[in-house]
């Protein structure tokens, strides 16, 4: 089943599984968000073009695969924000 | 004939469901002709809409959707207050934004529409009037500290009684704006289009009978409730999250939304947002409602009709006190353009995250565009020597988000999604309105967001005061997105570039004019730079040159994944720089562009890759 662009659910309920939809690589279960498993890295907003505030109040965060390492999702936050997570209900 | 409602034929319901929509349009040609306010007339900042006898929506029309959810409150609260004394003829105001309004410049006006003596309906419209008497000129009013610093505020007076223009009442309202003729054309407008609706909609009744119309009206609703919910029903369960950032005089305010559907019912939940704000950011309970049904009817409704059948599936909540539900009377001028449309920024990329888990809908999914208002109201002397209050309106030449299958699309006026119809102004008709000379407007390169499909390109401006006599006039600015990325991207796609105000002192630029030399860029004019807070009241007098910069759309998908041909494409076209070509798309090109080095882009892009190993949290 699709999440998003680039992340699919296999299984349901506690059988769930997240993996990669572009080299399949499993990246969690039902037990942990796929967010807190998979590589991530916070850069300045300016990472997203030379027009991008200077500002230091708040940062691009990335979330990587960890096999293929395509770019899963980003997210615009105040450094350490906690993630912005998704739960699938059914 | 098969029947779709109880008397009424399929091809009935679809001629007068149509018919509806067409007078919400006809709606809209009124206002636009009548009045000759550039707000109205040329930027589109308007909403028609026809409601039940109680207040609920029936047919949504052209112009700002969020605007739909709060003439159906002005109805409702107009109904409820004048009950007993609702006659054929009569037309209500109404604009203050603790009953039913977002901001007292968007002035209301609901008339009754009577059958054989009965209330049957209502028609409304708003526009935003040119001012609005407020402590600052224009109605957005960086300075106000309480909603009694924003200007007049009714809550609902008949402005027009049995057919007639209360001209006592009429003069009172345009006395206390700085802009009575603009304000008169705008009242006026708004009464003619009112007119045109009531006597369309009577002659609807008088050609098919009102029981039809009556059974029309109950099934467009229910139409539409089915079809959304059918819609929801195919759609999976979840929680979806975003959080938007107004980054303001130093202090930030955060704007979460947790959107969660459950069977065919929507939740959005603003539970965690910043304490309202001392200044006009915040927005009441109708702004976060209108954001978020702007996104709603956009996003989810296509090809239904807009009305109440979209609102019944949809819970909006929003703590009181915060930036999204502040308390009277805390100040709300800049609300549309700060808390209202941060609601519709979290509305829209929540909505799209769920169409984006879907195969059969991932295609509607659109990331923010233009996500943060620039908006800059001038005043002063004109070259007529009157005095004068208007807007700039540049930063509605827009830029939209980019979706799953194609870029956004490059300055395509207001916000896709939910201001989709409003427009900057003709650049000739500002200059030969008022005392200002353009050195250039034009496309930003590198302001859409990078990603797989790149956000659209936003634009730049800059403009001076021009045979103005007093060589100075006022500008406010109310906008926000300077600090933050308030564009944000879908499916890792970046957010569209920030919003940029700076004031330069050159002068070097009126010699070069002289010289029948221009500036299109600002590049290389010796020139003391002072960048400009995003809320902020000064002047703009001769040898200075406003520049303006507002927010690119933001991207979807990773920007190493773009196809290599669009990348080169982009540059040629100078819509994104070559810097950007190679740093963030990893693509190389030979000496001289268009020819792109395939065999260095690929390691270049495996190069960039390899640097993608963050912390990995186990």
């Amino acid at each position: 089943m699709r999440l998003s662009e680039y992340v699919e659910g296999i299984g349901t309920g506690k059988k769930l599984r997240i993996r990669c939809r572009s080299c399949r690589k499993f990246l969690s279960d039902s037990r942990r968000h796929w967010k807190e498993k998979v590589p991530h890295k916070e850069y300045p907003l300016k990472r997203a073009g030379s027009l991008m505030s200077a500002s230091t109040k708040y940062v691009l965060r990335e979330f990587y695969c960890p096999s293929c390492r395509i770019l899963l999702d980003s997210e615009v936050v105040e450094p350490g924000e906690p993630f912005l997570l998704d739960e699938l209900k059914s | 004939m098969t029947e779709i409602l109880k008397g009424v034929d399929k091809v009935t319901f679809e001629v007068l469901r149509h018919r509806l929509w067409q007078i919400t349009d006809e709606m809209a040609i009124m206002l636009k002709r009548v009045s000759g306010s550039p707000s109205t007339a040329q930027v589109h900042d308007f909403m028609v809409a026809l409601y039940t006898k109680d207040g609920e929506i029936l047919s949504g029309g052209f112009g700002v959707p969020w605007h739909i959810t709060s003439a159906s409150a002005a109805c409702k609260h107009v109904a409820k207050k004048f009950a007993s004394s609702i006659h054929e003829g009569d037309t209500f105001l109404l604009n203050d934004p603790y009953l039913a309004a977002i901001h007292q410049s968007d002035v209301y006006l609901v008339t009754p529409i009577h059958h054989m003596g009965k209330l049957v309906a209502w028609c409304a419209n708003f526009v935003h009037v040119t001012d609005i008497g407020a402590i600052d000129p224009g109605g957005f009013s960086p300075r106000a500290t309480s909603v009694f610093h924003e200007g007049m505020r009714f809550k609902g007076v008949k402005i027009v009684e049995a057919g007639e223009l209360r001209t006592d009442l009429f003069d009172s309202i345009i006395g206390m704006s700085r802009e009575p003729g603009m304000v008169a054309l705008d009242l006026r407008s708004q009464i003619a289009s009112n007119n045109v609706a009531k006597t369309r909609v009577a002659d609807l009744i008088e050609k098919h009978g009102w029981k039809t119309i009556r059974a029309v009206m109950k099934g467009l609703i229910d139409f539409t409730e089915k079809g959304f919910r059918a819609r929801l029903s195919e759609l999976p369960d979840a929680t979806w999250r975003t959080v938007q950032h107004i980054d303001i005089l130093g202090k930030g305010y955060r704007i979460p939304l947790a959107m969660t559907k459950k069977g065919t019912d929507l939740l959005f939940d603003f539970e965690g947002a910043s304490p309202q704000s001392p200044r006009g950011l915040n927005c009441t309970y109708w702004g976060a409602l209108g954001g978020v049904m702007g996104a709603v009817f956009s996003l989810l409704c296509f090809g239904f009709p807009w009305n109440e059948g979209a609102l019944r599936p949809v819970t909006v909540v929003a703590p009181e006190g915060s930036i999204i539900n502040c308390r009277y009377p805390s100040p709300v001028s800049i609300s549309t353009v700060a808390g209202t449309i941060s609601a519709a920024n979290g509305a829209i990329t929540t909505i799209s995250k769920m169409l984006g888990s879907s195969d059969k809908y991932s295609h509607e999914m659109l990331a923010v565009g233009n996500g943060c208002s620039c908006v800059i109201r001038q005043a002063g002397i004109n070259q007529e020597g009157a005095y004068y209050v208007s807007g700039l309106w540049d930063w509605l030449s827009g830029s939209s988000g980019a979706r799953s299958y194609a870029d956004g699309v490059d300055t395509s006026g207001g916000q896709a999604g939910i201001m989709t119809m409003m427009q900057a102004t003709n650049i000739e008709s500002t200059e030969s309105t008022y005392p200002l000379l353009y050195m250039f407007r034009g496309q930003s390169a590198d302001s859409g967001g990078p990603g797989k499909f790149r956000g659209g390109v936003s634009g730049e401006c800059c403009f001076t005061v021009y045979d103005a006599p007093e060589k100075r006039i006022d500008l406010i600015i109310s906008g926000w997105g300077v600090e933050a990325a308030a564009s944000t991207g879908l499916s890792g796609g970046y957010p569209g570039s920030s919003a940029r105000f700076a004031m330069y002192k050159a002068s070097e630029v009126e010699p070069l004019f002289k010289k029948a030399k221009i500036t299109t860029d600002l590049v290389g004019v010796k020139a003391k730079v002072e960048e400009l807070p995003p809320q902020w009241a000064g002047e703009l007098s001769e040898g200075k040159y406003m520049y303006l910069r507002w927010a690119g759309g933001g991207g979807y998908g990773d920007p190493l994944e773009r196809d290599v041909e669009l990348v080169r494409a982009d540059v040629e076209e100078e819509l994104i720089s070559k810097d950007a070509a190679t740093g963030i798309y990893g693509v190389v090109f030979r000496d001289g562009i268009p020819s792109v080095d395939k065999r260095a882009t690929l390691a270049k892009r495996k190069i960039l890759r390899s640097r993608r190993h963050g912390e990995k949290i186990l």
